[in-house]
């Protein structure tokens, strides 16, 4: 047992060493057909693999949450420098409204550029990115405009995460909160 | 004669010693204002919103009853929070409690007004106008710049 010893210990040293940051999803293995804001096919995570990805979830016609959701991954790309090696995305869970020009008109009023895109998609194949990554939505409150057309409000889930280079989650937060992008720094500094 | 020269003596004698105490008593303004105003660049049809604090400076409780604007025909106060489920959620607030003397902060993940579908664009380093309606019929206008906190 003794002579063992040694060899079990190096066993785990190894072992520990090579573990890297925890998965808490592996989105590898799944593959969705999406159109960003200028309308140009992307295939979700196939097309992102080799690179980091923050990931955000909106939708446009939120007037409050979404829009700190996506300071936040502004302020995440700022403070990284705008590294050439990670993604920013936004991804719409209402896809019937937020069609890739709706899209362009947001990312247009964020005044934002390089590596960050928006995605939507059929409806149904959104349905589905989101279960992957376990965001939920459903439509909550609805109003009518004066002009006569109906507008719906919805509850979401409130998350960013970070995907490594081989499309697995390694980070994952609530969205909105001011503390967020110095939590996601902090950690994508010490895992990338 | 006598009786008015000891009379301008000593009255303003009188008020310099009062003021210490009055320093302590609330500061009222005898009015509601809006400071700290600002609102979201948005695209014509699409979604804005509006924030600012309102400081009730009168010794008189009022309510905040709607908010009109001159870049939408939709406004609404809304109140933004984490429900039951963990989601994020709004509800429509018909009306907001400024008690006397007390100060109320519209800000990012709260209370909000929401700008529903505004008639223009609303581009950085313009401002927009809100009307304020309170249950004492007070109104107060503001013109507040639109600008992003990117």
């Amino acid at each position: 047992m003794h002579r063992l010893l040694p060899t079990l210990l190096t066993f785990i040293v190894l072992i520990n060493c090579q573990s890297g940051p925890e998965v808490i999803d592996d989105l590898s293995g799944t593959s969705f057909s999406l159109l960003n804001q200028d309308s140009v096919s992307v295939t979700f995570p196939d097309d992102y693999e080799g690179r980091f990805v923050v990931l955000g979830f909106i939708y446009t016609n939120c007037p409050d949450i979404c829009p700190l959701i996506t300071q936040n991954l502004i302020k995440i790309q700022r403070e990284l420098g705008y590294p050439d090696d990670v993604q920013f995305l936004g991804v719409t869970f209402d896809p019937e409204r937020d069609t890739p020009s709706v899209l362009a008109n947001y990312k247009e009023v964020f005044n934002l550029d390089k590596n960050f895109d928006f995605l939507t998609g059929e409806p149904s194949t959104i349905s589905a990115f989101m279960d992957s990554v376990r965001v939920r939505s459903q439509v909550s409150l609805s109003t009518t405009t004066d002009d006569g057309k109906k507008l719906y409000f919805m509850n979401h889930s409130d998350k960013i995460m970070v995907l490594d280079k081989k499309s697995r989650v390694i980070i994952e937060y609530g969205g909105s909160m001011p503390q967020i992008p110095n939590l996601i720094i902090e950690d994508f500094q010490k895992l990338r | 004669m006598k009786y008015s020269i000891l009379f301008f003596l000593i009255t303003p004698l009188l008020l310099f010693c009062s003021t210490p105490e009055k320093m302590n008593e609330p500061i009222s303004t005898n009015e509601i204002t809006l400071s700290e105003g600002w609102a979201r660049p948005s695209k014509s049809g699409m979604m804005s919103a509006a924030y600012f604090k309102l400081n009730n400076g009168t010794t008189i409780s009022d309510t905040l009853l709607s908010i009109e604007s001159d870049v939408s025909s939709n406004t609404q106060i809304h109140l933004s929070f984490q429900n039951e489920e963990g989601l994020m959620s709004m509800e429509e607030q018909k009306y907001v409690l400024l008690s006397a003397q007390s100060k109320v902060e519209f800000k990012q993940g709260g209370l909000h007004v929401m700008i529903i579908q505004p008639d223009q664009d609303l581009i950085e380093g313009d401002s927009l106008s809100l009307k304020l309606h309170f249950s004492s019929s007070i109104e107060l206008i503001a013109k507040i710049p639109i600008r992003s906190v990117n």
